[in-house]
């Protein structure tokens, strides 16, 4: 397949994510991820499916940096990422949101720490305008309450809105998001699909499971199927 | 084959085949085991060099947070223990030498090597086995990978601040402890021989030499270094099942406290002998 148009925002060609000829294994599971080739460009929504689901968890981890390939390369914003040395990567993870069902808050801390951490813990943060926008966002997803608690004492549904709220205060280049409707619910539908169209309108990427049918069709992503462990719809280089 | 399994020499052959085997099994498993946790030390040792821009406000307060739980905390555990540890010693003493020479007794005893081993097992027992189930905890709950998402460098912010607490604790815990037990042993031979409290430790400071602080900072140091790696390390490796994390802390606190003692006996051999 040809590489798609770029969203609106798409004035740099490079891609934010390319794969190419990447594989990555699960040793866990057992499930391996051969010969992917796969080019995002800025602004791009993209919908993934597998007749797996533990290889699209597998291809969101890896575009995460939390898998590591076996073999390939993934080059994100033009970069080659060093599988080597972690602390190598801590600087692209920073950049990468990713809600998946073990996405967790660090339990010792209150939720308003969790969502302070990252921007006190890096000294180039705007710390006014992460306040300003963190208490937006508290706001619109209703999880004012939740704050000054730690996040065994506050709801599922809380807890799960507050780490959402943590990925997208991060203003990531790459959003990923396994089964996102668990994380917001569908009173707050709304609210996150706005702010991923601002990931968007940054000249960020999407990409997204669901099992709910009408999630995301607003911002016509791009499909893309995982069969037998590789790309059977490629959004080629 | 059919040679080797009736032939007794054949038997004999395969036994011998066998234990080789197992030997080097074992050999290599230890091998393996010892150079992954060089390289997990030798990791937190370069952040000591490196220190990173980013995160020190949270490392200071970590670093704090695990003086004050390592230490402070532990000074009306250790205190007590010193005393009675340092009073029993004298009491025995008394009985082998006659009165004579307690204060070099006590300093050969409580500040050589008792000191720094008691010490060692306090910071294991409240420590190593804390941080363990925490660091443990943390990862079977995917809150270190929830850090590495971020940004954040858990190398930096759990594990140097968890080493540099927990080895200044026990630097300053054994000082503590060798004063109070000192303190203990002077009473008991006040109160229960016949020469004043002056004469012991007028013995005690005839008796101490610079070689025996700079063991005493060296083992203290070492203590520290060896709690902290290998509770980090149990606590970061732990499969990710809740029911695996006792196993890593009961694990962590053996490992630790045999490997104290075999660096007690090693850096008295090298010092003393």
């Amino acid at each position: 397949m040809s590489t798609p148009a770029a969203g609106d925002a798409g004035t740099d060609p490079t891609p934010v994510v390319r794969l190419t000829n990447l594989s990555v294994e699960d040793t866990w599971k057992g499930r391996t991820l051969t010969d992917l080739d796969l080019s995002l460009p800025p602004g791009a929504a993209v919908h993934l499916s597998a007749d797996n689901p533990a290889d699209a968890h597998l291809l969101l981890r890896c575009l995460a940096t939390l898998s590591w390939p076996t073999r390939g390369r993934y080059l994100f914003g033009g970069e080659e990422l060093p599988f080597t040395w972690y602390e190598r990567l801590l600087p692209v993870k920073r950049r990468i949101g990713y809600l998946y069902p073990m996405a967790a808050m660090v339990r010792n801390r209150t939720v308003e720490e969790n969502l302070d951490y990252q921007a006190h813990y890096f000294s180039d943060t705007d710390l006014v305008r992460h306040q300003g926008l963190k208490e937006e966002l508290v706001r619109a997803f209703g999880i004012q309450d939740a704050l000054p608690f730690c996040p065994e004492l506050v709801s599922a549904m809380e807890q799960r809105r507050a780490i959402a709220v943590r990925d997208i205060l991060k203003e990531p280049l790459l959003f990923l998001a396994e089964y996102p409707e668990e994380f917001v619910g569908r009173g707050y539908f709304s609210c996150f699909i706005a702010e991923i169209r601002k990931v968007l309108s940054r000249g960020g990427v999407f990409v997204y499971t669901t099992n709910y049918r009408g999630f995301g069709k607003e911002l016509t992503p791009l499909d893309l199927r995982l069969e037998n462990g590789t790309l059977v719809k490629e959004l080629a280089p | 084959m059919q040679i080797l399994t009736t032939n007794p020499q054949g038997l004999a052959l395969k036994w011998i085949g066998r234990t080789c085997g197992y030997v080097g099994r074992v050999t290599l498993d230890f091998v393996g085991m010892a150079l992954v946790r060089a390289a997990f030390t030798l990791r937190i040792l370069t952040l000591l060099v490196r220190r990173p821009a980013d995160g020190r406000a949270q490392v200071k307060r970590a670093v704090v947070e695990q003086i004050y739980f390592t230490a402070v905390q532990a000074l009306p555990l250790i205190i007590p223990l010193a005393l009675l540890v340092g009073s029993a010693m004298i009491i025995q003493f008394t009985k082998v030498s006659g009165e004579f020479e307690l204060g070099k007794a006590a300093v050969i005893l409580v500040v050589r090597e008792i000191g720094p081993l008691i010490t060692a097992l306090v910071v294991i027992l409240r420590s190593a086995t804390a941080v363990t189930a925490e660091m443990s905890c943390m990862t079977v709950f995917n809150e270190i990978e929830a850090m590495e998402m971020s940004g954040v460098d858990p190398m930096w912010v759990l594990s140097y601040s968890r080493f540099t607490g927990i080895t200044s604790a026990v630097v300053c815990l054994f000082v503590v402890f060798d004063l109070a037990a000192l303190f203990g042993g002077q009473v008991v031979a006040w109160a229960t021989t016949s020469q004043s409290g002056d004469i012991f430790i007028f013995q005690v400071a005839k008796a101490i030499s610079g070689t025996d602080l700079v063991v005493s900072l060296v083992k203290a140091l070492l203590f520290g270094l060896i709690i902290t790696v290998v509770s980090l390390f149990h606590g970061y490796t732990t499969v990710r099942k809740v029911s695996r994390i006792p196993v890593s802390v009961s694990r962590a606190s053996v490992e630790s406290f045999f490997a104290c003692m075999l660096v007690n006996a090693f850096v008295s051999i090298v010092f003393y002998l």
